[in-house]
């Protein structure tokens, strides 16, 4: 019998320990917690005795709750993305094939105003996975709709159209970028299709970006 | 030979037998499930959050039946006296020991195959089966058989929570290797090949490692397995050998 | 032809335990000398503690003896092969509970190499002859005392042994059973077989033994046939006598 509940115990504690690994302890008492703290991703990758996936997958989903509390808050509450961006560069550290992470990491850290932080997750991916035509594509799109820098990510916009299996739309959007005058309306167009072609959790951002520019849509 | 099976398939019947062996399995089936529900959380990526919890959780709940089991065994066998009526027959010692392996190899065979048709039928329900999951799973059911190995050695000298310690620091230093790598480059001469040394004896369970690429389909290259497979093979023969020089100097 | 050596001889057997932490060494068996002719019952007595249980064992292999020489059936103890001609009840055994009776004779005979068949029939014969049969299915963990102490004599004869080594057999039987017990070691003292055996119960001794040995505090303090050492008295006034002289 002892044995039995000491098996349960262990094997409590064996599974919930992938998550305890990546969580201070500080954390565990917070309701929402005002940051979101992850180890060293050196420290987690030497710690991970081969399961970088599922610490990755564990942080992954960290990321996400702390990132969607944020958002929840009222209207007026401060937001605080504090450790979002450490936590998106540890699952990319951990599991550097999770694209998805880098791709939607790099919206919601642009979301929440870390712009730097999400173009330099990118351009670790893109430094990894040269030949893949999302990164600079995405980047692109972080330069030009948050970073309001036309010229770089028209550059992008060119570098992703040169790789295998990269859509015609890359190639139209460095062009427009190259063209001389106000970006607003191409913003304006490139959000709307992102909002409209995208998954839930980019309409939301996209719909913010857009109210942003001073266009509502309705609910 | 017909003794070794007739020694394995004892420890087999005594070892499927065990409760122990029935809640940890209810555990796997449960975490799995619970991977499932956390699949929900985060949008399109339920494939990989369910495909990487359940192979960890086969991973992790195996060496938890093979600590268990393993540490036990031999343990038992002195302590309830039953070590008497095999010892006092023709068998040789290290015959004992190989016969206990192979009964819990058999054992934990049996769980893997239960653990992975679970698996790989919920990964065929969703349409997400490679090969590649299978071979992760085999790569598994390898570095157990090292465990096993290790947890008899323990066992021919030490106590059931002691060797299950023992056993268990191995597994997690095996899936560290690197970091004694690091450290041997750090450290001055001396010690530095001290660390060498140390990170060629003990384990590499790393050498098992599919899982993390089980799941974006990369297979086991014929390589690996032959790498695997004769590594696994060396260092388990190893342990034994240890274990029955241990064996044989033991009185009763 | 019978062989030149005794099936079993002992000289100058020592076995000390090395000291363990807050205990001094123990001495186990100390300068033993005997000898068992093949076809001869002989009865080891003692008090609790002399060393009747570690005598066996070293001639069984399980212990190492410090000094001196064992040899069984002219072999060394520690030689595998020896072991298929032996048989060996231990003290208050454990068997392996999740088997039935008749699963766990097929496990032992299984260790001497026999199968099928030939093996099956053993059985067959064994579990009748120790009256076993009517339980042959049952698990082991629901057997009685006594009922364990007869498969475990089955076990002993599986191999049909040339000598066999009992440690207290009558132990956990009832009257009823130890008349039977007695009974079964007569019969395979008719088939020739040489028969070992410790207890501290004087009267089976008397009844069964050609000669005993007297273990105390590990040293042999008598040795030799039964009417020679009770001379004239009763066995067990022989028994307390020289055990008595020699209790720390």
């Amino acid at each position: 019998m002892v044995r039995v509940i000491l098996a349960l115990c262990l094997a409590v504690i064996a599974w919930s320990s992938q998550a305890l690994l990546l969580r201070h302890l500080g954390q565990l008492d917070a309701g929402a917690a005002t940051h979101l703290m992850v180890p060293r991703a050196d420290v987690a990758k030497l710690m991970a005795t081969d399961f970088e996936n599922v610490g990755a997958d564990v942080t992954w989903i960290q990321a996400l709750v702390f990132n969607g509390e944020q958002l929840q808050k009222q209207k007026g509450v401060p937001r605080d993305f504090t450790g979002l961006a450490d936590a998106f560069d540890l699952v990319t550290e951990l599991d550097p094939r999770f694209h998805d992470a880098t791709l939607f990491g790099s919206w919601a850290l642009a979301d929440a105003d870390q712009v730097s932080a999400s173009e330099r997750l990118v351009v670790k991916a893109m430094n990894r996975f040269p030949e893949k035509w999302e990164y600079p594509f995405q980047l692109a799109f972080i330069e030009f709709l948050y970073g309001r820098d036309a010229r770089s990510a028209a550059d992008h916009f060119m570098q992703a159209s040169r790789l295998p299996d990269c859509p015609p739309n890359a190639a139209h959007m460095a062009a427009g970028l190259y063209a001389k005058g106000n970006k607003t309306d191409l913003a304006i167009a490139t959000w709307r299709n992102i909002y409209e072609h995208g998954d839930d959790r980019i309409r939301g951002i996209a719909r913010r970006a857009l109210e942003h520019l001073g266009v509502n849509l309705p609910d | 030979m017909r003794t070794l099976l007739n020694l394995a398939s004892n420890t087999f019947r005594e070892t499927i037998r065990d409760r122990i062996l029935y809640v940890l399995l209810v555990f796997a089936g449960v975490m799995i499930a619970a991977s499932l529900f956390l699949g929900t959380f985060t949008f399109a990526q339920e494939r990989k959050l369910v495909l990487d919890l359940g192979l960890g959780t086969i991973e992790l709940f195996g060496v938890a039946i093979a600590l268990f089991l393993g540490t036990s065994m031999v343990f038992k066998e002195v302590d309830k006296r039953t070590v008497y009526i095999v010892l006092t027959k023709p068998v040789p010692r290290p015959m004992f020991l190989v016969g206990k392996f192979l009964g819990l190899c058999m054992t934990l065979a049996v769980l893997l195959v239960l653990m992975g048709l679970a698996f790989c039928g919920l990964a065929v329900a969703k349409g997400w089966f490679a090969w590649p999951l299978v071979g992760a799973i085999a790569m598994i059911g390898l570095q157990l058989a090292v465990i096993v190995a290790m947890t008899i050695l323990f066992s021919t000298f030490t106590s059931p929570l002691l060797s299950m310690i023992l056993t268990f620091c191995l597994y997690l230093i095996g899936h560290n290797t690197t970091a004694l790598r690091l450290a041997a480059k750090k450290a001055a001469p001396a010690v530095g090949h001290l660390i060498t040394g140390l990170y060629y004896v003990l384990p590499n369970l790393s050498t098992f490692e599919a899982k993390n690429g089980a799941v974006y389909g990369d297979p086991v290259s014929a390589w690996r397995w032959v790498w695997a497979l004769g590594y696994g093979l060396a260092y388990t023969i190893a342990l034994l050998a240890t274990a029955a020089a241990i064996f044989e100097r033991r009185e009763f | 032809m019978m062989p030149s050596e005794p099936a079993v001889a002992i000289s100058n057997l020592t076995k000390v335990y090395p000291p363990q932490i807050g205990q001094p060494a123990k001495v186990g068996l100390s300068d033993v000398s005997l000898t068992v002719e093949h076809g001869e019952t002989f009865g080891l007595l003692g008090p609790n503690g002399a060393g009747k249980t570690t005598l066996q064992k070293t001639l069984l292999g399980l212990i190492r003896p410090t000094s001196g020489t064992a040899r069984v059936l002219g072999s060394d103890p520690s030689d595998t092969r020896v072991r298929a001609r032996i048989g060996y009840l231990p003290e208050n055994p454990y068997f392996y509970t999740y088997l039935t009776g008749q699963e766990f004779l097929a496990f032992c005979g299984g260790l001497f190499g026999l199968h099928g068949k030939p093996l099956a029939e053993r059985i067959d014969q064994l579990l009748e002859r120790v009256g076993m049969t009517h339980a042959r299915n049952l698990a082991l963990r629901k057997y009685s005392k006594g009922m364990l102490q007869r498969i475990g004599v089955a076990q002993a004869l599986i191999n049909d042994p040339e000598i066999v080594m009992l440690d207290e057999p009558m132990s956990g039987l009832d009257p009823v059973g130890r008349k039977e017990l007695r009974e079964l070691i007569l019969g395979l003292k008719s088939e020739g077989k040489t028969i070992f055996f410790n207890t501290h119960i004087l009267s089976d001794v008397e009844a069964l033994c050609e000669r005993v040995g007297i273990l105390a505090n590990g040293k042999l303090v008598a040795y030799g046939k039964v009417s020679e050492l009770a001379q004239g008295r009763t066995l067990e006034d022989a028994f307390v006598e020289v055990v008595g002289g020699t209790r720390a």
